[in-house]
């Protein structure tokens, strides 16, 4: 059997894949820098919810996924996906007490700098084009609520800890 | 270190939240590891091609909706809608089949003037067909995933086309679905040569779907609006002799060296959803491709422009 902590992984992967879908849905081109970071949001909340079985290594390859499903440089999405993880893992015990609109302030600066993050390495890269998807941030932000509840209710029906 | 412990969570400077640190920078210094190797060197074909697998799935699965709508309107039209189509389809097919024959027959002439001036013959083509799946990735990035990979002998370089012109060309085959660049993706250049006089240039992309740019023309150029661009094997890469769009607006300012000229993909480029892969022959496919790999994937061989060097 496995260890308590560990039961809720294939619950928490199949809640990521799901956001992953979301984010490659196809859209217009004006809702393209309005659509949230799905990935993001969901490796959020599991980070500030079960920071002790959803860890680091996994928030790390939750990126790695994102970056091979949309076809770019390894690694771009996984460094910004990291960095948004250890922020929500370290500081979970004083943002969990939160009511849920005051953990979508605190989440749109995180969402904020995941953004420009991706911007920044894809300019470090050389790749020409891309612009800051702060609008990405605030609708993240937006959704947080949302996004929140589904997967709170998904916690407790799995009962993930 | 990963049971709950009290303890360990109350207060903020033992030992679980060293560990915190640490693996965050074990991670980060993985990230830059992977996009240096991956970005500068292209070292990771291998881990491309298994994650590119491990995502199969969900980009089917995301396409699914769009191929079930497709289905339907197939399945559902009516009858008369469908003998009507078919009608137009058999008109338009005898109408290519006779310029066909005036094209064979030109060929032909083609080929045998060539060998009279002694000049090396083009090489035969072969295409596929293939699909785009409607999955949306970076936006910034004119990027497609096509239903075919390395299993069908898709590889890397390839140039894709539909209907009406070129459309991109393959940065990366996993083994069941490739990646491809479109040529107006702001990091994607193509050698074109101007069909009426044969002037040669690079049309850059630039971001927007009904844009390609040309920089690299002085102003005293022979241009005009209007005038088709093909592509020209100068890279190696594309087939000659494809449209790749039309001058829309030639703009000669004063004082500058480079006119502004801009041309509309002939492609449909965010309209397409069948596509044509064209094929060199198997021999020199290979060849082509060692040749070039030492080139960034997404940027074509044609890229030598001033100016164009990327960082």
């Amino acid at each position: 059997m496995m260890p308590v902590h560990r039961r809720g992984l294939p619950v928490i992967w199949i809640s990521l894949v799901i956001a992953l879908a979301l984010t490659l849905i196809p859209l217009p081109e004006w809702a393209r820098t309005l659509w949230p970071a799905w990935v993001t949001l969901a490796v959020v909340y599991w980070s500030l919810a079960t920071p002790h079985s959803f860890g680091l290594i996994q928030a790390w390859l939750a990126g790695l996924l994102l970056d091979a499903s949309t076809a770019g440089v390894l690694g771009q999405h996984a460094l910004a996906m990291v960095l948004i993880a250890w922020t929500a893992q370290r500081f979970h015990l004083q943002i969990r007490p939160f009511p849920v609109w005051q953990q979508a302030l605190v989440l749109l600066p995180l969402l904020a700098i995941y953004e420009f993050m991706l911007y920044w390495l894809s300019g470090l890269m050389g790749l020409a084009g891309p612009v800051w998807a702060w609008p990405a941030a605030l609708t993240g932000a937006a959704m947080w609520p949302l996004s929140f509840t589904m997967l709170r209710l998904v916690r407790q029906r799995f009962r993930v800890a | 270190m990963y049971g709950y412990k009290q303890t360990d969570t109350r207060n903020p400077f033992t030992g679980r939240h060293r560990m915190l640190v640490l693996r965050l920078a074990l991670l980060v210094l993985l990230s830059c590891a992977l996009m240096i190797l991956d970005h500068r060197h292209q070292q990771l074909d291998r881990l491309h091609d298994a994650l590119s697998v491990l995502v199969t799935p969900v980009r089917w699965a995301v396409d699914a909706p769009t191929r079930v709508v497709l289905w339907s309107r197939e399945s559902l039209s009516a009858r008369h809608h469908l003998i009507e189509r078919n009608r137009e389809l058999r008109t338009q097919n005898l109408r290519i089949h006779g310029e066909l024959q005036r094209l064979d027959a030109l060929q032909a002439e083609n080929e045998r003037l060539r060998e009279l001036l002694q000049s090396a013959r083009q090489v035969d083509q072969q295409v596929m067909i293939s699909e785009i799946l409607a999955v949306d990735m970076n936006p910034y990035r004119h990027q497609v995933i096509l239903n075919r990979g390395s299993l069908d002998d898709v590889y890397a370089g390839q140039a894709l086309i539909d209907a009406h012109g070129v459309l991109g060309q393959v940065t990366h085959a996993g083994p069941l679905q490739s990646t491809a660049l479109l040529i107006t993706d702001p990091n994607h250049s193509i050698p074109v040569e101007v069909n009426r006089n044969g002037l040669r240039t690079i049309a850059q992309g630039t971001g927007s779907t009904i844009r390609l740019d040309l920089p690299y023309l002085p102003s005293s150029a022979d241009v005009r609006p209007g005038d088709l661009l093909v592509s020209s094997a100068l890279a190696g890469r594309f087939p000659r002799g494809y449209p790749v769009g039309i001058v829309t607006e030639v703009e000669i300012i004063p004082g500058e060296r480079f006119a502004r000229i801009s041309a509309r993909p002939a492609a449909r480029i965010d309209r397409s959803r069948e596509v044509l892969m064209v094929t060199r022959r198997p021999e020199t496919t290979h060849h082509d491709v060692d040749d070039t790999d030492m080139a960034p994937a997404d940027s074509p061989p044609g890229e030598t422009a001033p100016g164009e060097v990327q960082p």
